[in-house]
């Protein structure tokens, strides 16, 4: 059995021949609990995200064990939500990430986002170059508690200030948190703005969950 | 080939979604580096295997055949055969002259053990400068005779005003950041001297359009038109060949092949950075390349795996098809530090023995405005020494690999060191005693690791 829960684990950084939902799903339906499960896949996780930092895998592999675990992840819901009794376990946190207009560096936004989703947030990824307000109708529609602003260009920075000041124009200070990032952010630009700051994105899922839990 | 059937490709080429392509790039390339057998040695940095240069030469042409150059704005894949790849190389200039009058410099396509030193270009690639310290900085670069043309940085404010990406002030900043370069040329006698990728800091097209004027942009100057990691293109890119085109100013491309990325480790980074050289001779016309290795981490070029990325490009083109390649040279560490010295020395030393040229020092990662021309100076110094020297790539690559054992603990935590005017007297434009005294240490610290400067 613990070779199972193994196996489920490295699926996500060695994929096999099944996928992480299904042998997640064959893993619960042989009497694993799933509580286990989690546990093995963020054991695997992990151990992605260290293979990632060491360069023996890359943004790819990333992107794929990302989405392996959020596809694992949905299988066992309804087992982890029967378990805590029928309500949610746990809220779980939801962000819209996206490039501050102007701005098409999207490889390190692209970073953010698959860690965020390894990290249990659900993530609206809205892309390139888009409108401050933008950002804000998005947050809407998705009922999101977070809106993460990108920017690797200094020039594109005041319109994180822009999101700011649309959120106050709104009459929706407050309801999201703000959070900043990118190579063109420091930790001052983002207290200017009265705004959270991840350095990294690994940092990131750490400042965003302690906001919003 | 001429920009009207460039555009037609773009627009009449297959189709294949964004993420479909990053994908497919992934696996094609992964075959590519196995087949070819590219290997990333990390502790002799500088590539004197030519036999593996070759190799990487003839995975560019395959990768290129492969995948093509996606335009983003249509989803369309420009299409060239490997004649036409090879053709453009033949035809792109091998040498030319930047710059106007007694300043201007040669800047030559070079080849393995041509007796030739690298052009040096100095300056702050880019990074975002106060208003207050633009023109004393600049300066400071202008100051340096041994640097041959230079970069600007960027301004970020007008007025006490942010500037916006795309909004009216990035008109007024590209050209002030030329103003202010030029003003700092003719201040120490050299108003001729080429500027690289004028209006780099401008994002959109209006920057690169309002810059092309005599007062500005010179003809004998250079602009810059990115290739989209990796291998893609767009509309605001293809605007910037038709205007460098008919304006006509030189031209430089830049490609950040991005180490960890969709390329995939310091291999397959390797061969799209090779093959982005081939579609931006191609599809740009451009007569000069920016590479510029970016470790996913780390960012910085001075990292083991950016040296030698950029060190095997270097290689595989001055042996297959010369072309001229200026690298980045970005560190982790700021001025005002001994880290960002030795990051400098190793960098200077790994370009000059790969058949590159410098597209100047990015302290910081080009993020802070904490750079100065005292370290451009030790870089052009180093390249100086190890050509006249006559150094080879072994001793290169162990006197590298001593200066990187000086830096590493900057990867995980580095110095960004100080702001422009901490290190020097912002006024007459000298380096303060301090900076210049751990300049003059580090300088001795390195005549005796093996570097013999002439001055
Ligand atoms: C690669 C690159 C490019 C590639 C982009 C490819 C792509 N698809 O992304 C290309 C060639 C297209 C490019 C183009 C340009 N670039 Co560029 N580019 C870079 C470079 C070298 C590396 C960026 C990168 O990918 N880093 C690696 C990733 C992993 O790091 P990251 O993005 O910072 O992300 C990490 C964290 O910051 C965090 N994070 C990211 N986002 C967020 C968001 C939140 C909310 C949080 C919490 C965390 C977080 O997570 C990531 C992982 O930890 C930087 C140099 C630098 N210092 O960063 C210049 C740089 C950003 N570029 C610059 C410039 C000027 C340009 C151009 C204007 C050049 C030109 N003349 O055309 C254009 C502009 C294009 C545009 N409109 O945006 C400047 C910007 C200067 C400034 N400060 O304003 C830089 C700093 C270089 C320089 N000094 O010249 N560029």
């Amino acid at each position: 059995m613990s070779g199972t829960l193994a196996l489920i684990g490295a699926s996500l950084y060695d994929p096999q021949d099944k996928s992480a939902a299904e042998l997640a799903r064959e893993a619960l339906e042989g009497g694993v609990p799933a509580l286990d499960i989690v546990d093995a896949l963020s054991a695997g996780i992990t151990e992605l995200g260290k293979r990632f930092e060491d360069m023996e895998l890359f943004l790819p592999d990333l992107m794929m064990g990302g989405k392996a675990m959020q596809e694992a992840m949905e299988v066992l819901t309804p087992a982890l939500e029967a378990q805590a009794g029928g309500e949610a376990a746990q809220k779980k946190v939801k962000i819209v990430v996206g490039n501050l207009e102007g701005d098409i560096h999207d490889i390190g936004r692209d970073i953010l986002a698959t860690m965020l989703r390894v990290g249990g947030i659900d993530v609206l990824n809205i892309g390139n170059n888009v409108k401050a307000d933008t950002f804000i109708d998005k947050a809407e529609e998705m009922g999101a508690d977070a809106i993460g602003l990108s920017s690797l260009l200094t020039t594109s920075l005041p319109y994180a200030r822009d999101v700011v000041g649309l959120l106050e124009a709104r009459g929706l200070t407050g309801k999201y948190k703000v959070v900043v990032g990118g190579g063109a952010v420091t930790k001052e630009f983002a207290d200017s703005i009265g705004a959270l700051y991840g350095s990294t994105a690994v940092s990131a899922v750490d400042v965003i969950k302690e906001a919003c839990l | 080939m001429n920009i009207f059937e460039v555009l037609r490709r773009a627009e009449t080429g297959d189709y294949i979604k964004e993420d479909d392509f990053n994908m497919k790039l992934f696996t094609e390339n992964k075959k590519l580096v196995a087949k070819y057998g590219i290997r990333c040695d990390r502790e002799n940095v500088i590539v004197d295997d030519d036999e593996m240069a070759d190799n990487l030469f003839a995975a560019a042409l395959d990768l290129c055949e492969a995948m093509g150059f996606l335009c983003i704005d249509t989803n369309r894949v420009i299409r060239f055969s490997r004649e036409e790849l090879l053709l453009a190389m033949e035809t792109a200039p091998k040498e030319m002259l930047l710059g106007e009058g007694k300043d201007a410099r040669v800047m030559r396509a070079r080849r393995v053990g041509d007796g030739r030193k690298m052009t040096v270009c100095g300056g702050c690639p880019g990074t975002p400068l106060p208003e207050e310290l633009f023109l004393p900085i600049m300066m400071s670069y202008a100051a340096e005779p041994l640097l041959d043309i230079i970069i600007p940085g960027s301004l970020v404010k007008i007025e006490g005003m942010e500037v916006k990406t795309g909004g009216p002030l990035e008109i007024r900043a590209t050209r002030q950041e030329l103003i202010w370069t030029r003003e700092a040329f003719e201040r120490y006698g050299r108003p001729g001297t080429h500027i690289y990728a004028a209006g780099e800091s401008s994002a959109t097209a209006l920057g690169t359009l309002a810059i092309c004027n005599e007062r500005y942009m010179r003809t004998t100057d250079s602009h810059m038109i990115p290739v989209l990691s990796e291998l893609k293109t767009d509309y605001i890119r293809l605007a910037r060949v038709m205007t460098g085109q008919e304006y006509p100013a030189y031209t430089t491309s830049l490609m950040d092949p991005i180490i960890g990325g969709f390329a995939g480790g310091p291999e397959g980074a390797a061969i799209v950075g090779a093959a982005a050289i081939l579609f931006a001779t191609a599809a740009y016309g451009v007569q000069m390349h920016c590479l510029h290795a970016i470790h996913n981490k780390y960012v910085a070029v001075s990292t083991p795996e950016g040296m030698w990325m950029d060190s095997i490009i270097g290689r595989a083109f001055a042996r297959n098809a010369p072309i001229s390649i200026l690298a980045d040279a970005w560190t982790m560490t700021g001025t005002g530090t001994d880290e960002l010295l030795y990051e400098t020395a190793a960098l200077a030393i790994a370009q000059e023995l790969s058949c590159l040229h410098t597209d100047a020092l990015g302290a910081t990662n080009g993020v802070y405005p904490n750079c100065s021309g005292l370290e451009n100076r030790l870089f052009a110094e180093v390249v100086d020494a190890v050509f006249h020297q006559n150094m080879t790539a072994a001793r290169g690559n162990e006197i590298v690999r001593a200066l990187v054992g000086k830096y590493r603990h900057s990867f995980e935590a580095p110095d960004f060191g100080l702001p422009f005017d901490e290190v020097y007297d912002a006024k007459q434009i000298v380096p303060l005693p301090t900076w210049q005294a751990r300049y003059d240490r580090v300088k001795e610290e390195l005549f005796g690791m093996g570097i013999e400067f002439r001055f």
